[in-house]
């Protein structure tokens, strides 16, 4: 077990290694001026020279890389060439915010979206039928749509929610859940679909296997064996569904962020990459590939505590 | 799917009786202001900041050495008495005394002196104003002594804005100042509130000098990336004063909002750099760029691709400024024939190609309207595709003999030193006209009515050789809540803080 963890966090640390650089020389090849970004259309030559050493960029592109590599191995990530802010610091302000949205809506999703599935599973019928047709349209409804959509509603006319904006948790739990409420819904929908299907389909084929009917007339309680073994069963490949919803939801947070002016990691790479500020995109690359290998570690690991058959691989 | 039918009855039920979000009644003065930004502050570190948008993130914590009034003239603050010497070369400044900067240090000569030393050595826009600076010197603790290496006209009024803030000196120079300001202005940064290019929350400086000019008791910057974000802000009462666009104005004025407009000192057109003929030799002949200048229609460009705001004109300084001359824009009316006499006048009776480069992603009508009325003349444009990130590079490098584009065009001599002299960072070919040259230099020296009449001798010379083919100075639009009143300032594209007040009810 222990191996399996390491080797999965080395694999990571290669991925890391790998993507980072590549961004740094993607990022290097569009031969951009970020200097000239940076000080704006009226600076002089000698401003833009003299910022130009300033940042180390009239060195070679591999000296460049290598002092960026050394430094941020060491945990220093820089600074960002237009605010000068450390990049640790701006992460740490751009994060909470995005994983407020990605989790809440995650949580949303699954908790929803499981108990959708499995009443549409369990009873069939009509319900079912109804139930599916609306998760294929939803998922079928773009996510700003509905973001723009709740906004005007719930925020601009009945202003029972902030329009924009985030506050942190630490500044006031309950205006922390107001302004995660909107984005938390317009994210979740779509995920939220997906998985009431996901579940729905397990479920249908779990509940017509043997052991269910074995189960069954040993005179266990429906809800027993529901719960307890059907739903257990069926958890795994809804897993997987929500590891991956994970890293959709944080690429489709951008779009959210923006309709909520929500100051988050992907409104953040989204700014900087349009103006070529290196050191806070590497930071952000980084950031998401240690969370994606995170979340997929975590749903391996919660894969081999629902379902043993798994362990032995 | 019932679901869905439900939201958009319950939207077109609200659409349909929105009562255009009436403010809750009660006569208390708002003691909060929020404003809307499109972008983060550069830094906070004197000097490296440029003199536009980043004004909103520095009037709280800083005071400038001067202020200038709404009419763009310079006024005492930090400062309280100034003159020059005859030459003009030398500036005399007497400081206000008793004023402290947050952490204690005291706003004495040293502390200003400290301040333009490092400005002047700054990257930002800001840092570029204070470059006739040669030397500061301290005569006591409240006087001192600019030298200018030349005479700088626009050096005090600049020295109202963000050229002359004043941070801490024993902030001056460290990292911490590009995030976290220390001043001696209005307002304190509250860093707890606040995140760095995010939102930034100011509460009162206690023991500021001059807080009856500063009537809110907490202003918020909040930086925006989205337009649409901005509306619902405005529109849900959580921002009370924004930049908007045009075509947004006319909803934003149903749902309750203030809408006015005040000029961006941003004159649009066709700038014809490569006036010497180093690239496209056409272009170096007066009567090409006249005929390029009578092929414009402004009223109609005017009319459609600016909405009807901002001025028609075919001058690059500022409408409101004393250089410009009405008479002036019958200089060039509307006129393909006579445009196409000129250029066979030239020598150019079957046109020319003249390379261009390709802002259709961003000025997609401008664009449009220009290859009309140069094809109607029979000169072709060679659109050349731009990359977003070098394009201010390559035509400052001169990679192309002419633009669409807008520049800044606040006091005529800024403009000048922007994009007239020889050396201008704007006149990419480095074209050198002796007429210019000269009335540029005599200005320099001059003052009021005086160097108003070198201005528009300069601002005819320019229309009558045609330096440029100028169509429109565009407005800005601002949208503000109804509890709040605006005044702009002449010069600035943005309203100084001490012009947002509480309404009067």
């Amino acid at each position: 077990m222990l191996m399996f963890i390491l080797r999965r966090l080395a694999s990571g640390l290669v991925l890391m290694f790998v993507i980072s650089t590549a961004t740094f020389f993607l990022l290097n090849l569009t031969g951009q001026d970020p200097v000239r970004q940076v000080l704006g259309p009226v600076a002089s030559a000698e401003q833009v020279e003299a910022k130009r050493q300033q940042l180390g960029l009239d060195e070679p592109l591999i000296t460049q890389y290598f002092q960026w590599l050394g430094s941020a191995v060491r945990g220093d990530l820089g600074r960002s060439w237009f605010t000068n802010q450390p990049v640790g610091e701006l992460l740490s302000q751009t994060l909470p915010p995005t994983l407020s949205m990605v989790i809440g809506s995650l949580i949303l999703a699954a908790c929803f979206g499981t108990l959708i599935g499995v009443t549409a599973a369990l009873r069939r019928g009509r319900l079912d039928r109804g139930l599916q047709v609306a998760s294929t349209l939803v998922q079928a409804i773009p996510g700003f749509l509905v973001a723009l959509v709740l906004a005007l509603v719930f925020a601009v006319q009945l202003r029972l929610l902030p329009a924009t904006g985030f506050t942190a948790f630490s500044d006031s739990p309950g205006k922390w859940l107001a302004s995660i409420t909107l984005p938390v819904i317009a994210l979740a929908l779509g995920s939220l679909a997906s998985i009431a299907l996901q579940v729905r389909g397990s479920m249908i084929d779990v509940m017509q296997q043997d052991f269910v009917r074995t189960l069954r007339s040993r005179g266990l309680p429906e809800r027993s064996v529901v719960v307890k073994h059907a739903l257990r069963s069926a958890a795994g490949p809804s897993l997987t569904t929500v590891s991956l919803m994970f890293i959709v939801a944080i690429s489709s947070s951008v779009i959210i962020e923006k309709v909520f002016n929500i100051p988050g990691i992907g409104t953040q790479a989204n700014n900087s990459a349009s103006r070529g500020d290196l050191p806070v995109v590497l930071g952000i690359v980084l950031v998401t590939v240690v969370l994606v290998v995170v979340v997929n570690l975590l749903v391996d690991l919660a894969q081999g505590w629902i379902n043993p058959k798994v362990r032995v691989s | 799917m019932r679901k869905l039918v439900g939201i958009a009855a319950v939207t077109a039920v609200l659409a349909l009786t929105a009562c255009n979000g009436s403010s809750p009644g009660g006569s208390t003065a708002p003691t909060e202001l929020d404003i809307a930004a499109i972008a983060p502050p550069e830094s906070f570190s004197p000097g490296n900041f440029g003199t536009g948008p980043t004004t909103q993130f520095l009037q709280p914590v800083y005071d400038s050495l001067f202020r200038n009034t709404n009419e763009g003239e310079p006024a005492e603050n930090i400062v309280t008495k100034w003159s020059y010497d005859d030459a003009r070369t030398k500036l005399s400044l007497t400081i206000r005394e008793g004023v402290k900067f947050t952490d204690g240090t005291p706003l004495d000569a040293a502390a200003v002196k400290a301040n333009l030393d490092s400005a002047r050595k700054g990257t930002g826009e800001a840092g570029g104003q204070l470059r006739f600076i040669q030397e500061v010197t301290v005569t006591d603790a409240t006087n001192l002594m600019v030298t200018l290496s030349a005479p700088d006209p626009s050096l005090v009024p600049n020295l109202g804005g963000t050229a002359g803030v004043l941070a801490s000196p024993k902030a001056l120079g460290t990292a911490e100042l590009d995030t976290t300001p220390v001043g001696s202005g209005p307002y304190i940064l509250d860093a707890a509130k606040s995140q760095t290019g995010i939102k930034y929350v100011y509460t009162r400086n206690a023991d500021y000098w001059n807080a009856k000019d500063f009537p809110f008791d907490t202003v918020e910057v909040t930086v925006f990336n989205d337009n649409n974000a901005i509306l619902n802000a405005l529109r849900a009462g959580e921002a009370d004063f924004a930049v908007v666009t045009d075509k947004d104005s006319n909803s934003l004025k149903s749902a309750g909002l203030n809408i006015q407009t005040s000029p961006a000192y941003t004159t649009s057109g066709l700038y014809l750099f490569d006036r010497k003929g180093s690239l496209v030799p056409a272009l170096a002949e007066p009567k090409v760029r006249q005929a390029i200048n009578m092929a414009l229609d402004r009223d109609a460009i005017h009319a459609k691709v600016f909405g009807g705001k901002g001025k028609a004109t075919s001058q690059v300084f500022s409408s409101t400024s004393d250089a410009f001359i009405p008479d002036l824009d019958k200089k060039y009316p509307f006129d393909v024939d006579a445009a196409k006499k000129l250029l066979a006048d030239a020598g150019y009776a079957n046109g020319f190609t003249l390379p261009m480069p390709d802002v259709s992603p961003v000025y997609p009508d401008q664009q449009a309207a220009v290859t009309e009325a140069l094809t109607a003349i029979g000169v072709t444009p060679q659109y050349q595709p731009v990359n977003g990130q070098t394009f201010i590079s390559d035509l400052l490098a001169g990679k192309y003999p002419a633009a669409i584009f807008g520049l800044n065009s606040p006091r005529p001599w800024d403009f000048a030193q922007i994009a007239l002299t020889p050396e201008s960072l704007w006149n990419p070919f480095h074209v050198s006209d002796p007429t210019v040259v000269d009335l540029i230099n005599k200005a320099q020296g001059e003052t009021g009515d005086a160097q108003t009449e070198t201005f528009r001798q300069l601002n005819t010379y320019l229309v009558e050789q045609a330096w440029f083919a100028p169509y429109i100075q565009s407005d800005n639009v601002f949208a503000s809540t109804t509890e709040i009143t605006v005044t702009p300032q002449r010069y600035s594209t943005l309203p100084p803080l001490w012009g947002f007040t509480a309404s009067k009810k």
